[in-house]
């Protein structure tokens, strides 16, 4: 298997998922950790949000509709936190083209996987946000 | 990488388990207005988590159907509106079909795209009858359906409280939008707003073509006499001013017109849907294809003919003919439906 290692710290970077489907939550991990990374995951906004700021993650992965907070909220707080701003954030939807700029206008970096994704797509966007 | 998505499967299946309760649960309670959002939200967000996984799973028929639910709620999210009982109804199909393409992967693995047809011109006629279009863009009033003479404008209104309230009780999953039985919700619509034929009637009041035309009467006695019958070969009938042939190759039956729901948008040409036994099919106008609609007239029927297994209607006055012999202008139907392209309406 061959693993993704974070050389600044000498451990596998470590991948934040935030969406309110465990379908979605296990495709993703499930993709990741063949390559190694370490996954955590969030059902909701908020829960994203406490681990977020724990385990400070190496990038994100975050779903557009969410409950309790929406993933253009949750992006907000990520940029107004001091020690979060800057983390490479994913958003994932199907909600398409048009709402994924309009978020990516928002939030300079942001990277847009559309749903349904394929294994490669998701691996290529976050080498890529990583390297 | 394909492991990952035989790992999946149980997943999803489990999480469909979750998400449709929660949407089913939103059609069944049939809110006439948006005064509960968050059940309406919450629906949407089911419907809208579970098209996204679907796609994730290849169930392509399941991801479909709930784009076409979530495309509905998601307008009545924006507008603060609820859907119309017509709109219930379709959307309660549709999830009904969702949940047997969910039976059926669950005991076979894969999915076939068998019956969804029926679920999408369902969603269609209802969004029609709301003056929604499937695309969102046109908003049509009633008053085009009015000009029809089919559709009675009072329908469009919320139900009284007693249906309204008949409706709420209504609990079982429909399987057919125009099932005889009667279960799905359109069907009640038949007596106040003659959308449909009456059920449990006579089908469509369908004319046996072989029982009244002189021609067949000739072709019977032949047999009886032991001679060849002749050939008959077209179907004449008028419309308007005009005579057409029909080849007898396509033709399906002659059936009284059904009530016809025109829709919003739709080219001159094409008359409108008709619900046949079940069926829904296009009537074309043929007086509308070479200048202006045919007048209406009291004594309409249709003939129903099939083209490489797709079935739709021409208009027409009077009983049509069986002949031997053309008359008028000669309608080949596959010719038809490739230069109007009626297979993709």
């Amino acid at each position: 298997m061959e693993k993704k290692i974070d050389l600044m710290n000498a451990l596998p970077a470590q991948i934040l998922l935030v969406d309110d489907s465990p379908t979605v939550l296990c495709f993703a991990r499930l993709i990741l950790q063949t390559r190694g990374y370490s996954v955590h995951m969030a059902e909701d906004g908020e829960q994203g949000l406490a681990l977020a700021k724990r385990i400070k993650p190496d990038a994100i992965f975050i779903d557009y509709v969410l409950p309790n907070m929406s993933g253009r909220t949750f992006c907000e707080m990520i940029s107004r936190d001091s020690s979060l701003r800057g983390t490479p954030l994913i958003l994932m939807t199907s909600k398409g083209d048009d709402v994924a700029s309009k978020l990516q206008g928002e939030f300079s970096g942001m990277r847009y996987l559309a749903k349904p994704f394929e294994p490669d797509e998701l691996l290529a966007l976050l080498e890529l946000v990583l390297a | 990488m394909d492991d990952i998505r035989e790992n999946l499967l149980p997943v999803f299946l489990q999480e469909a388990q979750v998400k449709i309760p929660v949407v089913e649960s939103f059609l069944t309670a049939r809110t006439s207005s948006n005064c509960d959002g968050s059940a309406l939200e919450g629906a949407y967000r089911a419907i809208h988590t579970l098209k996204g996984t679907a796609g994730l799973v290849r169930a392509e028929a399941i991801r479909k159907i709930a784009l076409r639910i979530e495309k509905n709620l998601e307008r009545h999210l924006e507008d603060d509106s609820s859907p119309t009982p017509a709109e219930y109804d379709a959307l309660t199909l549709a999830l009904a079909k969702i949940s047997e393409l969910l039976s059926a992967l669950n005991k076979s693995g894969s999915l076939q795209e068998t019956g969804t047809v029926g679920v999408f011109q369902a969603l269609d006629l209802a969004e029609a009858f709301s003056g929604r279009s499937s695309s969102g863009a046109a908003r049509i009033s009633e008053d085009l359906f009015a000009e029809d003479g089919v559709f009675d404008a009072a329908d469009s209104f919320p139900p009284s409280p007693a249906v309204a309230d008949a409706q709420r009780h209504e609990a079982a999953l429909p399987v057919d939008p125009f099932a005889e039985d009667g279960r799905f919700g359109l069907n009640k619509y038949r007596a106040s707003a003659s959308f449909f034929p009456a059920a449990g009637g006579t089908p469509a009041s369908c004319t046996d073509p072989f029982a009244e035309d002189p021609q067949i009467a000739l072709a019977e006695s032949g047999r009886s006499g032991n001679r060849p019958a002749p050939e008959v070969r077209y179907c004449c009938f008028t419309l308007g001013e005009e005579q057409f042939s029909l080849p007898t190759g396509h033709l399906v039956e002659i059936s009284d017109l059904p009530p016809v729901v025109a829709l919003p948008l739709s080219p001159a040409y094409l008359h409108g849907m008709v619900n046949l036994r079940g069926e829904v099919i296009p009537v074309a106008d043929l007086a509308a294809c070479s200048g202006e609609p045919s007048p209406v007239r009291a004594s309409r029927r249709m003939v129903v003919v099939e083209v490489q297994g797709e079935q739709f209607a021409f208009l027409c006055d009077g009983v049509p003919e069986l002949s031997l012999e053309a008359a008028g202008t000669i309608i080949e139907p596959a010719d038809f439906v490739n230069r109007y392209r009626l297979s993709e309406t």
